[in-house]
């Protein structure tokens, strides 16, 4: 009786957490691992969610979850940013980390990629520290094997006191034992012992953790001790005595005295030392013959052959998708076209068809007919291009000239995206590290001529003047790039970080996971941009409604007419453009009521048109982006630079042009 | 001969003695594994460019700037 009316109580006041663990219900398990460890693909096997996977460190910011039921019993996967350490180098480290402390999960499942055994151990190591149950999950035992490495799982288990289970999630072996295994340990709630170190250290630690006498009981106090002693910033806001912070420096200094290095670098030793034991324990090596993909490698990493196939491979796939590109957007135009047919039937006022067709819907529809035809595409291509590891390869070959512009390697794979659509290149500056790169990164993507605005130059430029003077405009677009990136990095105080990055292995992507990652991305890109798209074509519709076009080019036709020598008309044609950048060139045939524009541009004007339309503002939908990435201010900033560099750059070419040519 | 990572050819290996420059930059590499007494092997150098590292098993991309702090002495 009394039993019943405690639960009863417990259940009315305490949190979700504890409820559960009475009526063990509902079981919480966390995934972490090294980054291509294939975290990943085990939650996708075990869960069937939507999760972004990728090959290059540290890019599963977000946090991801998924549900399942298990035996009646509701279970809660969460899968944790990829990392390699547990301390607060990155954000990911302590995303990480806050949540296996915040003691919301029940249990951890350790992925560990059997062909990297020692360094995923390190891992191991620091989430032992944390003292929370933990299972081993030792993934790519295939992979593993073909390098000639046989892992004893057992005996990793018994080594490190923890069960451990070899499995292969691209095929989804031994997943369902590890599930088990996961749950059995997360309903007995016992907690791990914690690997030991050194003598010198355990002494170090032994003390701090008599000196903290149990003052912080919800984190380990062990974990404190080490934490404390490895100089850890994170631990400032638990304001720990002086007297206990002061011993810490003098035990500190005395061991960075004997061993001549600082308490970072000893404590690293220290566990890799153990992880180096214990693989070698229980792995074994025999020799086996380079892969095909370990021979391609040489050839993808040359210091010349790297860069011609580089090179090779990037224009093949841009033709290919901008072909792609064409014909289904010109499918997808004509389907919406008989369904405008249809609805123009519709007995509705005019205002309100206006409004709500011509605006918001073929706002809706706009946003459609460019994500799906060329950015879908583009996704996939990019996902192929991260989880095979090419991705991580051109960062490498492309580090030194873009150190030039003030970024590393990385800073390259933003600016590829930039061609398929500038959104995701500013969401994907995320990867980068510092605030400088961001937004060096972020406005040298906005200046790359994004499948839109390739519409717009290969349309008029391309068709009317020739692909050579189209080629010209992307050639000096990356010129106008390289100059202003080597400005930025010369007045934009801050240094550039040196490139830290993992190479993974060359491998074939696994199907499913890609698709999933691409389909995550359009979703991404959609949320993003459609709402501004939509807004913005309706709040144009209003302005044709009243009747201010006119207005509008009187006003700007000294910016277009004189300055940039273009007719009036293309002034409220460059303000539709804020939208999408191809709606220019669309509008513009619309409102002279002709395709051949040769009879509305002159060359220099077709020329001087799209080289604008390239640079002149980001669309709607990336200036969002801008805004979510880098804040208000720095947005603001980067779109009136873009105005300006623009109206500098094609009103100087005018005039030059008129001058030189006439 | 004690030198810095950076000036080793390819198919080079060296033991790492010490790492310097920021605790931030010490801490990432010794996370990653380059610690001292610990073997390196260069997999492949970009002229001026960034060198690619295999410790442990794992194939890293370092910038010039960063292989310049990383000091080696020759594997006996």
């Amino acid at each position: 009786m009394v039993e019943g009316l405690q639960i009863r109580y417990m259940l009315t006041t305490s949190s979700e957490k504890a409820d559960s663990h009475i009526l063990s219900r509902e079981i919480t398990i966390a995934l972490a691992g090294n980054p291509n460890a294939g975290k990943s693909v085990v939650f996708n096997q075990l869960t069937g969610g939507n999760q972004i996977i990728g090959n290059w460190p540290g890019k599963t910011v977000e946090r991801t979850e998924g549900w399942i039921r298990y035996r009646g019993k509701r279970i809660r996967i969460v899968d944790l940013p990829g990392i390699y350490s547990l301390s607060t180098y990155t954000e990911e480290e302590l995303i990480a980390r806050e949540f296996i402390l915040s003691g919301t999960p029940d249990v951890i499942i350790n992925v560990i990629d059997a062909s990297l055994l020692e360094r995923s151990l390190y891992l191991t190591l620091q989430l032992l520290e944390t003292e929370r149950p933990l299972v081993l999950a030792i993934n790519q035992l295939d992979v593993a094997e073909s390098k000639g490495l046989k892992t004893d799982v057992d005996t990793l288990s018994k080594l490190l006191g923890v069960p451990a289970v070899g499995i292969i999630a691209t095929k989804g072996m031994g997943l369902n034992r590890l599930l088990t295994t996961a749950i059995e340990l997360a309903e007995k709630r016992e907690r791990v012992v914690p690997p030991m170190y050194g003598g010198e250290i355990e002494q170090s630690l032994e003390e701090l953790v008599r000196l903290l006498d149990d003052a912080y009981p919800e984190y380990p106090a062990r974990w404190l001790a080490i934490k404390i002693l490895e100089r850890d910033e994170w631990i400032r806001q638990l304001s720990i005595p002086e007297d206990i912070l002061d011993r810490a420096e003098d035990i500190r200094d005395k061991i960075e005295e004997t061993h001549k290095e600082s308490i970072e670098v000893v404590i690293s030793s220290e566990r890799y030392a153990l992880a180096s034991r214990i693989a070698r324990s229980s792995q074994y090596y025999e020799r086996k013959k380079k892969t095909i993909l370990q021979n391609l490698d040489t050839v993808l990493l040359h210091p010349v052959l790297g860069y011609i196939s580089m090179l090779f491979f990037l224009f093949v796939t841009f033709v290919a998708l901008f072909k792609i590109g064409a014909v289904g957007s010109s499918l997808l135009e004509s389907l919406f076209s008989n369904l405008d047919r249809l609805i123009s039937k519709v007995s509705i006022p005019e205002v309100f068809r206006n409004l709500l067709w011509d605006g918001l819907l073929s706002g809706f529809i706009s946003g459609i007919t460019i994500a799906l035809p060329y950015i879908l595409p583009f996704y996939l291509f990019l996902s192929f291009l991260e989880n095979s590891g090419y991705l991580a390869r051109i960062a490498f070959l492309t580090d030194s000239i873009m150190h030039k512009l003030g970024l590393h390697g990385k800073g390259t794979i933003p600016i590829i995206m930039g061609y398929g659509c500038n959104v995701p290149a500013v969401l994907g500056t995320r990867i980068l590290e510092s605030k400088r790169e961001r937004t060096i990164a972020s406005f040298l993507s906005m200046l790359i001529p994004c499948s839109a605005r390739t519409v717009v130059i290969l349309g008029l430029v391309g068709i009317f003047l020739g692909l050579k003077w189209a080629l010209l405009i992307y050639i000096l677009d990356l010129v106008i790039i390289y100059i202003v990136g080597v400005l930025m990095n010369r007045y934009y105080p801050g240094e550039t970080p040196g490139l830290i990055m993992e190479v993974p292995d060359l491998r074939i992507p696994v199907i499913k996971p890609t698709l999933r990652q691409s389909w995550f991305r359009i979703k991404e890109f959609l949320y993003v941009a459609l709402p501004y798209i939509m807004l913005g074509s309706t709040m144009l519709e209003i302005i044709k409604i009243l009747g201010w076009f006119d207005a509008i080019n009187r006003v700007l036709s000294p910016v277009i007419v004189y300055w940039l020598g273009l007719p009036p008309i293309t002034g409220i044609v460059l303000i539709f453009g804020l939208l999408r950048k191809e709606l220019t060139l669309i509008l513009l045939s619309t409102l002279s009521g002709t395709t051949n524009f040769s009879m509305i541009l002159n060359p220099r004007q077709m020329f001087i048109f799209s080289l604008f339309v390239t640079l002149y503002i980001p669309c709607l939908a990336t200036i969002a982006a801008l805004k979510k990435e880098l804040g208000n201010i720095t947005a603001s900033l980067l779109v009136i630079a873009e105005i300006t560099l623009s109206l500098l750059i094609a009103g100087i070419l005018n005039h030059l042009w008129l001058y030189i040519i006439g | 001969m004690i030198r810095p990572l950076s000036t080793l050819k390819v198919g080079e290996k060296g033991k790492i003695v010490k790492l310097v420059g920021g605790t931030g930059m010490i801490k990432r590499l010794s996370d990653l594994g380059f610690i001292p007494e610990q073997e390196v092997e260069v997999v492949r150098s970009a002229p001026r460019g960034p060198i690619a590292i295999r410790v442990r098993g794992t194939v890293y991309a370092l910038g010039r700037g960063v292989a310049d702090k990383i000091y080696v002495d020759d594997v006996q």
